[in-house]
């Protein structure tokens, strides 16, 4: 009886101890821990979908329109004593 | 004269907590506190400190007709993760629960497990929201027996070999959110 099993929880799929899956009552599947080249198959969705970190755009929108301030202020000229060219 | 005041530093005696999750969870600079939840905690089990370390070398730069010393610049980092050392039951094993092997449980030979650390938070304690963390997502190695190391005779102990997971290569710092 192999140790590491497929199990099915909280959505995901992944490798993990039988006693822990029996233990928390996760749902063991009929399905190998590994890929035919020898390698431990990778964590998914239930469904199957491939994980993919977390991104966002959020930050580097953030950056992007605060870039775009600073180089519309540095586009005015500054101010000399006889006040702005325009 | 007078004496500088001494900064506040931070206990590790007895103040560490590790939490491992069997999962991958949904970002691992911002682990929720449900994620951390479902986890397992492991800081009783586990002997002694649990640090990872790092070594980088130094690489010399290309000596110029016109020198005669070269300096070295900073080359590749090596993070190296120790074996993990915890407690468990030889005889109890087989039974799933049992008493005394949830660490055992948790760290299966050739699974991926997210180690949590949280240095600063006592070890008896659940880490809770806004806790900062470094996280190690580990390939873990086949389990050893062998006494623990202490003066007292030992308990039965296991010794795990745990290297990163591909992918990855160095510990990850975030902090829980909500």
């Amino acid at each position: 009886m192999s140790e590491l099993v497929r199990v099915r929880a909280n959505g995901r799929e992944f490798n993990a101890g039988r006693a822990l899956a029996t233990r928390r009552g996760w749902e063991i599947l009929d399905e190998p821990t590994h890929q035919r080249d020898g390698r431990p198959r990778p964590e998914t969705h239930a469904n199957g979908r491939r994980l993919k970190p977390k991104t966002t755009v959020a930050k580097a929108a953030e950056e992007k329109k605060k870039d775009t301030k600073a180089a519309v202020i540095d586009s005015e000229s500054a101010p000399t004593s006889e006040g702005t060219d325009r | 004269m007078t004496q500088l005041p001494m900064p506040a530093t931070t206990a590790t005696w007895g103040q560490q907590s590790y939490v491992v999750l069997s999962s991958a969870p949904a970002s691992l600079t911002a682990i929720t506190a449900a994620e951390l939840t479902a986890g397992e905690n492991v800081s009783c089990y586990l002997y002694g400190d649990w640090f990872p370390t790092a070594d980088t070398e130094g690489v010399s730069r290309a000596r110029k007709a016109c020198q005669t010393q070269v300096t070295q610049a900073k080359g590749n980092t090596t993070w190296q993760t120790p074996p993990l050392s915890y407690s468990a039951n030889p005889q109890t094993i087989d039974t799933p629960g049992s008493a005394g092997n949830e660490a055992y449980e948790v760290f299966v030979p050739d699974s991926t497990v997210y180690v949590v650390k949280f240095i600063g938070v006592p070890g008896d304690e659940a880490p809770g929201a806004t806790d900062a963390y470094q996280v190690l997502p580990l390939d873990l190695g086949p389990r050893v027996w062998a006494p623990s190391q202490d003066d007292a005779g030992g308990e039965a102990s296991i010794n795990q070999a745990a290297f990163f997971a591909p992918g990855y290569s160095a510990p990850i710092d975030g902090v829980i959110a909500a």
